[in-house]
C-alpha cells in the first residue's frame, strides 16, 4: 500500500482536489480502508459541528439594521471620499511624475546648452529653429557666482546650474515623499487606534 | 411586491443608497452574526463584530466583486474583524481570560444545549484563531478555498493547511464523541 494521502484528504472531502492529486487520492481510497474510515470521520465531524446552536440575537433585526444605517451615515461613503482616497495615492505618483518631467526638461536644457541640439545662438538667447527665443538659463544662484569668479566656460556654468537645480528638485521631492509617508503611517495608526477604542 | 436581488441592492449601496444597504443588512444579519459567534464564542461580541463587518462593507462597497455573494463577502469582512480582535486581545491578555463561554447564555440554555454541543463549541474556540477563521468560513458558510483565500488574503495552500490542521485538532479533541 502507498503512503496515506493524509494531508490531502481534507481537501478531497471538500471537493477541492483536482487533476493528478484527485486521481491519486481516488485510487488510494478505493483500496485503503483506513483512509475510507478517515473520510467518514470528516463527515461525522462536519455533522457534529453543525449540532452547535447559535444563540438568538440580542438585538432585534430592525434595530440592528437601523443601528448599522445610523453608523454608516456617519461614515463617509461618498464620491468625495473615494476621490480623496484616490487623491491620497495619486499624490506620490504626481510628485514622482513631476520630478521625472523636470528631469526631462533639465536633460533637454543641458543638451541645448552644450550645443548637442542645433539651435540659433542669437543675441536674444537660445532659439530652436522655428520656435523663437527661449528664456535664458541664467538663474542667480551660488553656482553662478562661483562660475564667474572662477571663469568657467559657459557650457560648464550652465551644466552646473542645471545640476544644482536637479539636486534641489530631487531633495525637495524626497522630502515631500517622506512627509507623505509619515502622514500615511500616522493616519493608518490613527484608524487602528480608533477601531481598537471602538471595540 | 418584488424582492430585489442582492446584486441590485449592492449596486444601489455602491451608489450611496443607504436604504439598499439597510435591506442587505436585514437580509444577511443572521448569517454574519452566526459566523462571528463561531469565531468569538460570545453573542455580544459577535453582534458588535457583525455591525463592524457591515460598516466596513459599506465603506468598501467599491471593492465588492459581484462574482462573490454579498453574504460571503460581508461574512469574510466580519470574520477578519473578529480575527483582528482575537489577535489584539491575545497580545494584551492571557488566553485563559478570553470569553470563550458565552456569558449571555443562561444556565438553563447551557443544559439544553447539552454537554456534547458545549464540548464541540469549546473545541472550536480552542483552535488558533487563524485556523478557526478558515474552518468557520468553510464548514458553516460553505465558501470555496479560493473564496476563503481571497477574503482572508492568504494563499489557497494556506487555506488547505489551516483547514487540515483545524480538522485534525478537532478529531483529536472530539475523538470520543466522534466514535459514538
Amino acid at each position: 500500500m502507498n503512503e496515506h494521502p493524509t494531508d490531502l484528504l481534507s481537501a478531497y472531502y471538500d471537493g477541492e482536489l483536482h487533476g493528478e492529486q484527485f486521481e491519486w487520492v481516488e485510487a488510494h481510497l478505493s483500496e485503503c480502508l483506513t483512509c475510507q474510515e478517515e473520510l467518514k470521520t470528516y463527515e461525522r465531524l462536519s455533522a457534529l459541528l453543525h449540532e452547535v446552536p447559535v444563540p438568538a440575537p440580542l438585538i432585534p433585526d430592525e434595530r440592528f439594521a437601523a443601528q448599522v444605517a445610523a453608523r454608516a451615515a456617519g461614515r463617509k461613503n461618498s464620491f468625495w471620499k473615494r476621490l480623496m482616497r484616490l487623491g491620497w495615492f495619486i499624490l506620490p505618483l504626481g510628485l514622482i511624475s513631476g520630478w521625472a518631467a523636470f528631469q526631462v526638461l533639465l536633460i533637454l536644457a543641458g543638451l541645448l546648452a552644450n550645443g548637442w541640439i542645433p539651435v540659433d545662438m542669437g543675441m536674444e538667447g537660445l532659439a530652436l529653429p522655428g520656435w523663437g527665443p527661449l528664456p535664458g538659463l541664467g538663474i542667480p544662484l551660488l553656482v553662478d557666482w562661483l562660475a564667474h569668479a572662477l571663469a568657467w566656460p559657459e557650457p560648464l556654468q550652465v551644466s552646473l546650474q542645471l545640476g544644482f537645480l536637479d539636486l534641489t528638485a530631487t531633495v525637495l521631492m524626497i522630502s515631500m515623499l517622506a512627509g507623505w509617508l509619515a502622514l500615511w503611517w500616522a493616519s493608518e495608526r490613527q484608524s487602528q487606534l480608533t477601531f481598537a477604542l471602538a471595540s | 411586491m418584488t424582492v430585489e436581488s442582492d446584486e441590485a441592492l449592492a449596486a444601489g449601496a455602491l451608489q450611496g443608497d443607504l436604504q439598499s444597504f439597510e435591506a442587505l443588512v436585514l437580509r444577511h444579519r443572521e448569517a454574519v452574526t452566526a459566523a462571528a459567534y463561531r469565531m468569538l464564542g460570545d453573542i455580544h461580541l459577535a453582534e458588535d463584530a457583525a455591525q463592524e463587518g457591515f460598516l466596513r462593507a459599506w465603506q468598501r462597497m467599491h471593492t465588492y466583486k459581484p462574482q462573490y455573494s454579498f453574504r460571503n463577502w460581508v461574512t469574510g469582512i466580519a470574520v477578519n474583524y473578529a480575527l483582528d480582535q482575537l489577535r489584539r486581545r491575545r497580545e494584551s491578555v492571557s488566553i485563559d481570560e478570553l470569553p470563550l463561554r458565552d456569558p449571555a447564555a443562561s444556565l438553563e440554555r447551557q443544559v439544553e444545549e447539552g454537554e456534547r454541543a458545549q464540548l464541540v463549541r469549546q473545541a472550536v474556540l480552542d483552535l488558533p484563531p487563524a485556523s478557526r477563521a478558515v474552518l468557520v468560513l468553510r464548514e458553516y458558510q460553505g465558501l470555496s478555498y479560493a473564496e476563503i483565500a481571497d477574503l482572508l488574503d492568504i494563499p489557497v495552500g494556506t487555506v488547505m493547511s489551516r483547514l487540515n490542521y483545524a480538522r485534525s485538532q478537532l478529531r483529536q479533541r472530539l475523538a470520543q464523541v466522534l466514535e459514538v
